[in-house]
Protein backbone atom coordinates (compact mmCIF):
# COMPACT_ATOMS: atom_id res chain seq x y z
CA UNK A 1 0.00 0.00 0.00
CA UNK A 2 2.56 2.50 -1.12
CA UNK A 3 0.03 5.28 -1.70
CA UNK A 4 -1.03 5.27 1.96
CA UNK A 5 2.54 5.43 3.11
CA UNK A 6 3.35 8.42 0.93
CA UNK A 7 0.08 10.27 1.39
CA UNK A 8 0.31 10.17 5.15
CA UNK A 9 3.89 11.28 5.08
CA UNK A 10 3.02 14.18 2.77
CA UNK A 11 0.20 15.20 5.07
CA UNK A 12 2.53 15.29 8.07
CA UNK A 13 5.12 17.32 6.18
CA UNK A 14 2.41 19.61 4.82
CA UNK A 15 1.05 20.32 8.28
CA UNK A 16 4.45 21.40 9.48
CA UNK A 17 5.25 23.34 6.32
CA UNK A 18 2.03 25.34 6.50
CA UNK A 19 2.87 26.30 10.03
CA UNK A 20 4.92 28.99 8.37
CA UNK A 21 1.81 30.25 6.58
CA UNK A 22 -0.03 30.78 9.81
CA UNK A 23 2.76 32.81 11.33
CA UNK A 24 3.05 34.75 8.09
CA UNK A 25 -0.69 35.42 7.90
CA UNK A 26 -0.22 39.22 8.12
CA UNK A 27 2.00 39.17 5.06
CA UNK A 28 -0.47 37.00 3.22
CA UNK A 29 -3.20 39.33 4.31
CA UNK A 30 -1.42 42.13 2.55
CA UNK A 31 -1.02 40.13 -0.62
CA UNK A 32 -4.58 38.89 -0.39
CA UNK A 33 -6.03 42.39 -0.08
CA UNK A 34 -4.00 43.52 -3.06
CA UNK A 35 -5.04 40.64 -5.28
CA UNK A 36 -8.60 39.75 -4.31
CA UNK A 37 -11.14 42.55 -4.62
CA UNK A 38 -13.56 42.62 -1.67
CA UNK A 39 -14.93 45.04 0.90
CA UNK A 40 -12.11 44.04 3.20
CA UNK A 41 -9.46 44.80 0.63
CA UNK A 42 -11.13 48.12 -0.14
CA UNK A 43 -11.05 48.98 3.56
CA UNK A 44 -7.42 47.97 3.82
CA UNK A 45 -6.63 50.10 0.82
CA UNK A 46 -8.40 53.12 2.30
CA UNK A 47 -6.56 52.51 5.55
CA UNK A 48 -3.21 52.57 3.81
CA UNK A 49 -4.13 55.70 1.89
CA UNK A 50 -5.41 57.34 5.06
CA UNK A 51 -2.16 56.58 6.83
CA UNK A 52 -0.08 58.14 4.08
CA UNK A 53 -2.38 61.14 4.06
CA UNK A 54 -2.04 61.62 7.81
CA UNK A 55 1.72 61.41 7.59
CA UNK A 56 1.65 64.00 4.85
CA UNK A 57 -0.50 66.32 6.95
CA UNK A 58 1.81 65.84 9.91
CA UNK A 59 4.76 66.79 7.78
CA UNK A 60 2.97 69.85 6.53
CA UNK A 61 1.99 70.80 10.07
CA UNK A 62 5.59 70.54 11.13
CA UNK A 63 6.64 72.94 8.42
CA UNK A 64 3.82 75.40 9.13
CA UNK A 65 4.48 77.91 11.85
CA UNK A 66 1.53 77.82 14.19
CA UNK A 67 2.33 81.35 15.29
CA UNK A 68 2.66 83.02 11.92
CA UNK A 69 0.04 81.05 10.02
CA UNK A 70 -2.36 79.99 12.73
CA UNK A 71 -5.34 79.71 10.43
CA UNK A 72 -3.56 77.35 8.07
CA UNK A 73 -2.09 75.38 10.93
CA UNK A 74 -5.43 75.03 12.73
CA UNK A 75 -7.13 73.91 9.56
CA UNK A 76 -4.43 71.29 9.06
CA UNK A 77 -4.91 70.17 12.60
CA UNK A 78 -8.65 69.86 12.22
CA UNK A 79 -8.09 67.81 9.10
CA UNK A 80 -5.53 65.70 10.94
CA UNK A 81 -7.78 65.06 13.92
CA UNK A 82 -10.68 64.21 11.68
CA UNK A 83 -8.63 61.76 9.70
CA UNK A 84 -7.13 60.17 12.80
CA UNK A 85 -10.62 59.59 14.18
CA UNK A 86 -11.66 58.03 10.88
CA UNK A 87 -8.52 55.95 10.81
CA UNK A 88 -9.20 54.55 14.25
CA UNK A 89 -12.67 53.51 13.25
CA UNK A 90 -11.45 52.00 10.02
CA UNK A 91 -8.56 50.15 11.58
CA UNK A 92 -10.99 48.44 13.90
CA UNK A 93 -12.97 46.98 11.03
CA UNK A 94 -9.80 46.08 9.19
CA UNK A 95 -8.45 44.32 12.27
CA UNK A 96 -11.66 42.32 12.47
CA UNK A 97 -11.27 41.35 8.81
CA UNK A 98 -7.69 40.44 9.43
CA UNK A 99 -8.56 38.19 12.32
CA UNK A 100 -11.21 36.49 10.24
CA UNK A 101 -8.68 35.99 7.48
CA UNK A 102 -6.27 34.40 9.96
CA UNK A 103 -9.02 32.12 11.17
CA UNK A 104 -9.86 31.08 7.62
CA UNK A 105 -6.23 30.23 6.92
CA UNK A 106 -6.04 28.08 10.04
CA UNK A 107 -9.32 26.37 9.22
CA UNK A 108 -8.31 25.60 5.65
CA UNK A 109 -4.99 24.27 6.86
CA UNK A 110 -6.69 22.10 9.43
CA UNK A 111 -9.16 20.74 6.89
CA UNK A 112 -6.45 20.06 4.32
CA UNK A 113 -4.08 18.24 6.60
CA UNK A 114 -5.42 17.31 10.01
CA UNK A 115 -8.98 16.49 9.07
CA UNK A 116 -7.92 14.57 6.01
CA UNK A 117 -5.40 12.72 8.14
CA UNK A 118 -8.05 11.75 10.64
CA UNK A 119 -10.31 10.60 7.88
CA UNK A 120 -7.60 8.42 6.35
CA UNK A 121 -6.81 6.98 9.75
CA UNK A 122 -10.43 6.08 10.20
CA UNK A 123 -11.16 4.82 6.69
CA UNK A 124 -8.06 2.67 6.31
CA UNK A 125 -7.88 1.56 9.94
CA UNK A 126 -7.96 -2.12 8.84
CA UNK A 127 -5.42 -1.67 6.02
CA UNK A 128 -1.76 -2.35 6.51
CA UNK A 129 0.57 0.43 5.40
CA UNK A 130 3.38 -2.08 4.88
CA UNK A 131 4.30 -5.51 6.16
CA UNK A 132 7.13 -6.17 8.52
CA UNK A 133 9.44 -9.05 7.65
CA UNK A 134 8.24 -12.04 9.63
CA UNK A 135 10.11 -12.72 12.83
CA UNK A 136 12.01 -9.42 13.04
CA UNK A 137 10.23 -8.13 16.06
CA UNK A 138 8.73 -9.89 19.04
CA UNK A 139 4.97 -10.45 19.04
CA UNK A 140 4.09 -7.78 21.51
CA UNK A 141 5.88 -5.12 19.48
CA UNK A 142 4.12 -6.30 16.36
CA UNK A 143 0.87 -6.11 18.21
CA UNK A 144 1.63 -2.52 19.16
CA UNK A 145 2.59 -1.56 15.63
CA UNK A 146 -0.61 -2.84 14.11
CA UNK A 147 -2.72 -1.05 16.69
CA UNK A 148 -5.67 -0.75 16.65
CA UNK A 149 -7.19 -2.81 13.85
CA UNK A 150 -4.63 -3.59 11.14
CA UNK A 151 -3.67 -7.24 10.65
CA UNK A 152 -0.91 -8.55 12.90
CA UNK A 153 2.53 -8.26 11.39
CA UNK A 154 1.85 -5.00 9.60
CA UNK A 155 2.19 -1.32 10.51
CA UNK A 156 -1.19 0.36 10.97
CA UNK A 157 -2.21 3.71 9.48
CA UNK A 158 -2.48 5.21 12.94
CA UNK A 159 0.99 4.22 14.01
CA UNK A 160 2.45 5.36 10.72
CA UNK A 161 0.67 8.73 11.08
CA UNK A 162 2.08 9.22 14.55
CA UNK A 163 5.58 8.37 13.35
CA UNK A 164 5.49 10.68 10.36
CA UNK A 165 4.05 13.53 12.46
CA UNK A 166 6.86 13.17 14.99
CA UNK A 167 9.48 13.02 12.24
CA UNK A 168 8.08 16.05 10.43
CA UNK A 169 8.02 17.92 13.73
CA UNK A 170 11.65 17.07 14.37
CA UNK A 171 12.69 18.13 10.86
CA UNK A 172 10.88 21.43 11.17
CA UNK A 173 12.63 22.21 14.46
CA UNK A 174 15.99 21.51 12.82
CA UNK A 175 15.16 23.68 9.83
CA UNK A 176 13.75 26.53 11.82
CA UNK A 177 16.24 29.41 12.08
CA UNK A 178 17.59 29.39 15.57
CA UNK A 179 16.71 32.38 17.67
CA UNK A 180 19.84 34.15 18.84
CA UNK A 181 20.67 33.28 22.40
CA UNK A 182 19.56 36.06 24.73
CA UNK A 183 22.56 38.16 25.44
CA UNK A 184 23.34 38.42 29.07
CA UNK A 185 23.01 41.81 30.64
CA UNK A 186 26.37 42.68 32.05
CA UNK B 1 -9.43 90.92 2.92
CA UNK B 2 -12.65 89.09 2.18
CA UNK B 3 -14.72 91.54 4.15
CA UNK B 4 -17.88 90.63 2.33
CA UNK B 5 -17.82 87.04 3.50
CA UNK B 6 -17.45 87.89 7.15
CA UNK B 7 -20.41 87.48 9.43
CA UNK B 8 -21.61 90.47 11.39
CA UNK B 9 -19.03 91.24 14.06
CA UNK B 10 -21.64 91.60 16.81
CA UNK B 11 -23.57 89.49 19.29
CA UNK B 12 -26.84 90.86 17.97
CA UNK B 13 -27.72 87.39 16.68
CA UNK B 14 -27.76 86.06 20.24
CA UNK B 15 -30.06 88.85 21.37
CA UNK B 16 -32.35 88.18 18.42
CA UNK B 17 -32.50 84.42 18.94
CA UNK B 18 -35.34 84.42 21.42
CA UNK B 19 -35.40 80.65 21.87
CA UNK B 20 -31.97 80.65 23.53
CA UNK B 21 -32.20 79.60 27.14
CA UNK B 22 -28.64 78.72 28.09
CA UNK B 23 -25.70 80.87 27.11
CA UNK B 24 -22.24 79.85 28.21
CA UNK B 25 -19.36 82.25 28.22
CA UNK B 26 -15.99 80.60 28.45
CA UNK B 27 -12.31 80.94 27.81
CA UNK B 28 -8.97 80.92 29.57
CA UNK B 29 -8.46 82.92 32.73
CA UNK B 30 -7.90 86.65 32.46
CA UNK B 31 -9.31 87.20 29.00
CA UNK B 32 -12.38 89.05 30.23
CA UNK B 33 -14.96 86.33 30.56
CA UNK B 34 -16.74 87.98 33.43
CA UNK B 35 -16.83 91.37 31.77
CA UNK B 36 -18.15 89.83 28.59
CA UNK B 37 -20.76 87.71 30.29
CA UNK B 38 -21.96 90.63 32.40
CA UNK B 39 -22.16 92.86 29.34
CA UNK B 40 -24.01 90.21 27.40
CA UNK B 41 -26.43 89.75 30.29
CA UNK B 42 -27.05 93.49 30.42
CA UNK B 43 -27.81 93.57 26.72
CA UNK B 44 -30.03 90.54 27.01
CA UNK B 45 -31.92 92.08 29.89
CA UNK B 46 -33.02 94.86 27.55
CA UNK B 47 -34.63 92.36 25.18
CA UNK B 48 -35.92 89.67 27.54
CA UNK B 49 -38.29 89.54 30.44
CA UNK B 50 -35.78 88.21 32.93
CA UNK B 51 -32.16 87.19 32.81
CA UNK B 52 -30.03 85.35 35.33
CA UNK B 53 -26.27 85.35 35.36
CA UNK B 54 -24.52 82.53 37.17
CA UNK B 55 -20.85 82.38 37.99
CA UNK B 56 -19.38 78.95 38.58
CA UNK B 57 -15.97 80.42 39.10
CA UNK B 58 -14.75 79.86 42.68
CA UNK B 59 -12.94 83.20 42.42
CA UNK B 60 -16.34 84.91 42.15
CA UNK B 61 -15.80 87.89 39.97
CA UNK B 62 -19.44 88.86 39.65
CA UNK B 63 -19.36 90.56 43.02
CA UNK B 64 -16.33 92.52 41.89
CA UNK B 65 -17.79 93.44 38.54
CA UNK B 66 -21.02 94.84 39.94
CA UNK B 67 -19.64 95.94 43.27
CA UNK B 68 -22.31 94.02 45.10
CA UNK B 69 -22.23 90.84 47.13
CA UNK B 70 -23.89 87.81 45.59
CA UNK B 71 -24.43 84.40 47.09
CA UNK B 72 -25.91 81.02 46.46
CA UNK B 73 -29.37 82.52 46.08
CA UNK B 74 -30.28 84.51 43.00
CA UNK B 75 -30.42 88.23 43.82
CA UNK B 76 -31.45 91.24 41.76
CA UNK B 77 -28.58 93.41 40.63
CA UNK B 78 -28.87 97.01 41.81
CA UNK B 79 -30.14 99.26 39.08
CA UNK B 80 -31.76 96.52 37.02
CA UNK B 81 -35.22 95.16 37.56
CA UNK B 82 -34.97 92.04 35.40
CA UNK B 83 -31.37 91.01 35.86
CA UNK B 84 -30.30 88.76 38.70
CA UNK B 85 -27.04 87.12 39.61
CA UNK B 86 -25.84 84.21 41.70
CA UNK B 87 -22.49 82.72 42.53
CA UNK B 88 -22.09 79.04 43.16
CA UNK B 89 -19.19 76.89 44.11
CA UNK B 90 -19.38 73.87 41.85
CA UNK B 91 -17.62 71.61 44.30
CA UNK B 92 -19.74 72.76 47.23
CA UNK B 93 -22.97 70.93 46.81
CA UNK B 94 -21.37 67.53 46.40
CA UNK B 95 -19.45 68.24 49.57
CA UNK B 96 -22.74 68.79 51.32
CA UNK B 97 -24.16 65.62 49.90
CA UNK B 98 -21.16 63.68 51.10
CA UNK B 99 -21.24 65.23 54.51
CA UNK B 100 -24.91 64.55 54.92
CA UNK B 101 -24.38 60.95 53.98
CA UNK B 102 -21.50 60.60 56.37
CA UNK B 103 -23.55 61.75 59.29
CA UNK B 104 -24.94 58.23 59.73
CA UNK B 105 -21.94 56.46 61.15
CA UNK B 106 -20.90 53.33 59.31
CA UNK B 107 -23.51 53.94 56.68
CA UNK B 108 -22.41 51.76 53.77
CA UNK B 109 -24.12 53.98 51.24
CA UNK B 110 -22.20 57.00 52.42
CA UNK B 111 -18.99 55.20 51.66
CA UNK B 112 -20.35 54.26 48.28
CA UNK B 113 -21.12 57.86 47.44
CA UNK B 114 -17.60 58.76 48.37
CA UNK B 115 -16.21 56.03 46.17
CA UNK B 116 -18.36 57.24 43.34
CA UNK B 117 -17.20 60.79 43.81
CA UNK B 118 -13.58 59.75 43.52
CA UNK B 119 -13.84 57.01 40.94
CA UNK B 120 -14.95 59.11 37.99
CA UNK B 121 -13.00 62.35 37.63
CA UNK B 122 -15.30 65.32 37.52
CA UNK B 123 -18.35 63.40 38.58
CA UNK B 124 -18.66 65.39 41.77
CA UNK B 125 -18.61 68.63 39.83
CA UNK B 126 -21.02 67.26 37.30
CA UNK B 127 -23.46 66.13 39.94
CA UNK B 128 -23.36 69.37 41.82
CA UNK B 129 -23.74 71.20 38.56
CA UNK B 130 -26.79 69.11 37.82
CA UNK B 131 -28.10 70.04 41.23
CA UNK B 132 -27.69 73.72 40.45
CA UNK B 133 -29.34 73.30 37.09
CA UNK B 134 -32.28 71.65 38.74
CA UNK B 135 -32.65 74.66 41.01
CA UNK B 136 -32.35 77.06 38.11
CA UNK B 137 -34.83 75.18 36.00
CA UNK B 138 -37.50 75.58 38.59
CA UNK B 139 -36.97 79.35 38.50
CA UNK B 140 -38.64 81.25 35.71
CA UNK B 141 -35.85 83.02 33.90
CA UNK B 142 -36.02 83.55 30.17
CA UNK B 143 -32.32 83.27 29.65
CA UNK B 144 -29.48 82.10 31.83
CA UNK B 145 -25.95 83.27 31.20
CA UNK B 146 -23.14 81.16 32.60
CA UNK B 147 -19.86 82.75 33.48
CA UNK B 148 -17.85 79.53 33.54
CA UNK B 149 -14.72 78.83 35.52
CA UNK B 150 -11.42 79.38 33.68
CA UNK B 151 -10.85 75.66 33.48
CA UNK B 152 -13.97 75.70 31.37
CA UNK B 153 -14.75 72.22 32.46
CA UNK B 154 -18.19 72.94 33.66
CA UNK B 155 -19.10 71.17 30.49
CA UNK B 156 -16.85 68.27 31.14
CA UNK B 157 -19.69 66.10 32.27
CA UNK B 158 -21.08 66.24 28.77
CA UNK B 159 -18.24 63.93 27.96
CA UNK B 160 -19.65 61.08 29.96
CA UNK B 161 -23.36 61.66 30.24
CA UNK B 162 -24.15 58.21 28.97
CA UNK B 163 -21.77 56.57 31.41
CA UNK B 164 -23.18 58.55 34.28
CA UNK B 165 -26.71 57.94 33.19
CA UNK B 166 -26.09 54.24 32.88
CA UNK B 167 -24.44 54.02 36.27
CA UNK B 168 -27.18 55.97 37.97
CA UNK B 169 -29.84 54.04 36.08
CA UNK B 170 -28.37 50.78 37.28
CA UNK B 171 -28.23 52.08 40.82
CA UNK B 172 -31.84 53.06 40.86
CA UNK B 173 -32.75 49.73 39.32
CA UNK B 174 -30.87 47.95 42.05
CA UNK B 175 -32.54 50.05 44.65
CA UNK B 176 -35.89 48.99 43.27
CA UNK B 177 -34.96 45.39 43.91
CA UNK B 178 -32.92 45.55 47.03
CA UNK B 179 -34.08 48.83 48.47
CA UNK B 180 -36.61 47.28 50.80
CA UNK B 181 -34.04 44.76 51.96
CA UNK B 182 -31.38 47.39 52.49
CA UNK B 183 -33.85 49.46 54.39
CA UNK B 184 -34.73 46.47 56.47
CA UNK B 185 -31.14 45.81 57.36
CA UNK B 186 -29.97 49.32 57.86
CA UNK B 187 -33.16 50.74 59.12
CA UNK B 188 -32.76 48.70 62.25
CA UNK B 189 -29.15 49.60 62.75
CA UNK B 190 -29.52 53.29 62.08
CA UNK B 191 -33.03 53.95 63.13
CA UNK B 192 -33.58 55.99 59.99
CA UNK B 193 -35.19 53.88 57.30
CA UNK B 194 -35.67 56.87 55.01
CA UNK B 195 -31.93 57.23 54.60
CA UNK B 196 -31.42 54.86 51.70
CA UNK B 197 -34.55 55.87 49.87
CA UNK B 198 -33.73 59.49 50.17
CA UNK B 199 -30.26 58.99 48.75
CA UNK B 200 -31.49 56.97 45.84
CA UNK B 201 -34.28 59.34 45.10
CA UNK B 202 -31.77 62.14 45.02
CA UNK B 203 -29.61 60.25 42.54
CA UNK B 204 -32.55 59.33 40.38
CA UNK B 205 -33.75 62.89 40.12
CA UNK B 206 -30.20 63.95 39.37
CA UNK B 207 -30.06 61.46 36.55
CA UNK B 208 -33.25 62.83 35.11
CA UNK B 209 -31.93 66.36 35.31
CA UNK B 210 -28.68 65.43 33.63
CA UNK B 211 -30.34 63.69 30.74
CA UNK B 212 -32.87 66.45 30.26
CA UNK B 213 -30.26 69.18 30.44
CA UNK B 214 -28.12 67.22 28.03
CA UNK B 215 -30.75 67.21 25.36
CA UNK B 216 -31.30 70.90 25.90
CA UNK B 217 -27.60 71.69 25.70
CA UNK B 218 -27.25 69.83 22.44
CA UNK B 219 -30.05 71.78 20.90
CA UNK B 220 -28.60 74.80 19.07
CA UNK B 221 -31.92 76.60 19.39
CA UNK B 222 -31.66 76.57 23.16
CA UNK B 223 -27.98 76.66 23.94
CA UNK B 224 -24.95 78.41 22.60
CA UNK B 225 -21.41 78.92 23.76
CA UNK B 226 -19.64 82.24 23.43
CA UNK B 227 -15.87 81.88 23.30
CA UNK B 228 -13.86 84.73 24.76
CA UNK B 229 -10.21 85.15 23.92
CA UNK B 230 -7.50 87.70 23.37
CA UNK B 231 -5.45 88.08 20.22
CA UNK B 232 -2.50 86.07 21.41
CA UNK B 233 -1.15 82.74 20.37
CA UNK B 234 -1.93 80.68 23.46
CA UNK B 235 -5.37 82.12 23.86
CA UNK B 236 -6.10 81.44 20.23
CA UNK B 237 -4.76 77.94 20.54
CA UNK B 238 -6.93 77.20 23.54
CA UNK B 239 -9.94 78.68 21.81
CA UNK B 240 -9.45 76.45 18.82
CA UNK B 241 -9.18 73.44 21.08
CA UNK B 242 -12.25 74.47 23.01
CA UNK B 243 -14.26 74.92 19.84
CA UNK B 244 -13.25 71.48 18.62
CA UNK B 245 -14.14 70.01 21.99
CA UNK B 246 -17.53 71.71 21.99
CA UNK B 247 -18.17 70.44 18.50
CA UNK B 248 -17.44 66.94 19.68
CA UNK B 249 -20.02 67.39 22.45
CA UNK B 250 -22.43 68.70 19.80
CA UNK B 251 -22.75 72.03 21.54
CA UNK B 252 -23.42 74.96 19.27
CA UNK B 253 -20.88 77.75 19.16
CA UNK B 254 -20.83 80.51 16.60
CA UNK B 255 -19.57 83.59 18.44
CA UNK B 256 -16.10 84.61 19.44
CA UNK B 257 -15.33 87.75 21.42
CA UNK B 258 -11.80 89.02 21.03
CA UNK B 259 -11.01 91.20 24.01
CA UNK B 260 -8.32 93.68 24.94
CA UNK B 261 -7.49 94.83 21.44
CA UNK B 262 -5.15 97.78 21.27
CA UNK B 263 -5.82 100.63 18.93
CA UNK B 264 -3.04 103.16 19.43
CA UNK B 265 -3.77 106.60 18.03
CA UNK B 266 -2.22 107.60 14.77
CA UNK B 267 1.34 108.73 15.20
CA UNK B 268 1.52 107.27 18.66
CA UNK B 269 5.01 107.19 20.06
CA UNK B 270 4.26 104.25 22.35
CA UNK B 271 6.66 101.58 21.18
CA UNK B 272 5.00 98.76 23.12
CA UNK B 273 1.54 99.69 21.93
CA UNK B 274 2.53 99.72 18.28
CA UNK B 275 4.38 96.44 18.54
CA UNK B 276 1.49 94.85 20.33
CA UNK B 277 -1.01 96.23 17.86
CA UNK B 278 1.00 94.64 15.07
CA UNK B 279 1.02 91.28 16.80
CA UNK B 280 -2.67 91.43 17.64
CA UNK B 281 -3.48 92.33 14.06
CA UNK B 282 -1.62 89.28 12.86
CA UNK B 283 -3.64 86.94 15.05
CA UNK B 284 -6.86 88.78 14.36
CA UNK B 285 -6.38 88.32 10.64
CA UNK B 286 -5.69 84.66 11.22
CA UNK B 287 -8.83 84.34 13.27
CA UNK B 288 -11.01 85.99 10.70
CA UNK B 289 -9.61 83.63 8.14
CA UNK B 290 -10.07 80.56 10.29
CA UNK B 291 -13.45 81.34 11.79
CA UNK B 292 -15.23 82.58 8.73
CA UNK B 293 -18.51 81.03 9.88
CA UNK B 294 -18.33 82.69 13.30
CA UNK B 295 -19.37 86.10 14.52
CA UNK B 296 -16.04 87.51 15.61
CA UNK B 297 -16.59 90.49 17.89
CA UNK B 298 -13.68 92.85 18.41
CA UNK B 299 -13.51 94.63 21.74
CA UNK B 300 -10.96 97.33 22.50
CA UNK B 301 -8.79 97.52 25.57
CA UNK B 302 -9.97 100.44 27.64
CA UNK B 303 -7.87 102.73 29.74
CA UNK B 304 -9.92 101.90 32.80
CA UNK B 305 -11.18 98.81 34.52
CA UNK B 306 -14.67 97.86 33.44
CA UNK B 307 -16.44 97.77 36.78
CA UNK B 308 -19.78 98.90 38.00
CA UNK B 309 -23.12 99.22 36.27
CA UNK B 310 -22.42 102.30 34.17
CA UNK B 311 -19.12 101.19 32.77
CA UNK B 312 -20.41 97.72 32.03
CA UNK B 313 -23.42 99.17 30.23
CA UNK B 314 -21.18 101.35 28.15
CA UNK B 315 -18.90 98.44 27.41
CA UNK B 316 -21.83 96.22 26.54
CA UNK B 317 -22.87 98.58 23.75
CA UNK B 318 -19.79 97.53 21.86
CA UNK B 319 -20.99 93.92 21.78
CA UNK B 320 -23.91 95.08 19.68
CA UNK B 321 -22.63 98.02 17.65
CA UNK B 322 -19.11 97.22 16.50
CA UNK B 323 -16.43 99.42 17.94
CA UNK B 324 -14.91 101.64 15.29
CA UNK B 325 -11.38 102.47 16.23
CA UNK B 326 -10.55 106.16 15.94
CA UNK B 327 -8.04 106.74 13.15
CA UNK B 328 -5.81 103.76 13.59
CA UNK B 329 -2.33 103.49 12.29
Amino acid sequence: MAHLLITIFILAIGWQATNVFVSLAPAFWRIYTQIVPSSASADAETLRRQQTEILKIRKEMATTSSQDEFAKWAKLRREHDKRVAELEKLSETVAAHKMQFGRIISTVRWLLFSALGFFIQFWYRREPVFWLPRGWLPDYVEWGLCFPQAPLGSVSVNVWSACTAATAGLISTWLKPKAPAPSRIV
Amino acid sequence: MADLDELEPTLQNIIDQKTLRWIFVGGKGGVGKTTTSCSLAIQLARARKSVLIISTDPAHNLSDAFGQKFGKEARKIDGFDNLSAMEIDPSGSMQELLESSESGQGNPLGGMMQDLAFSIPGVDEAMSFAEVLKQVKSMSYDTIVFDTAPTGHTLRFLQFPTVLEKALGKLSQLSGRFGPMLNGIMGQGLGGPSNVDEMLQKMESMRETISEVNTQFKNPDMTTFVCVCIAEFLSLYETERMIQELTSYEIDTHCIVVNQLLYPKKGSECEQCNARRKMQKKYLDQMIELYEDFNVVKMPLLTEEVRGKDKLEKFSEMLITPFIPPDVE
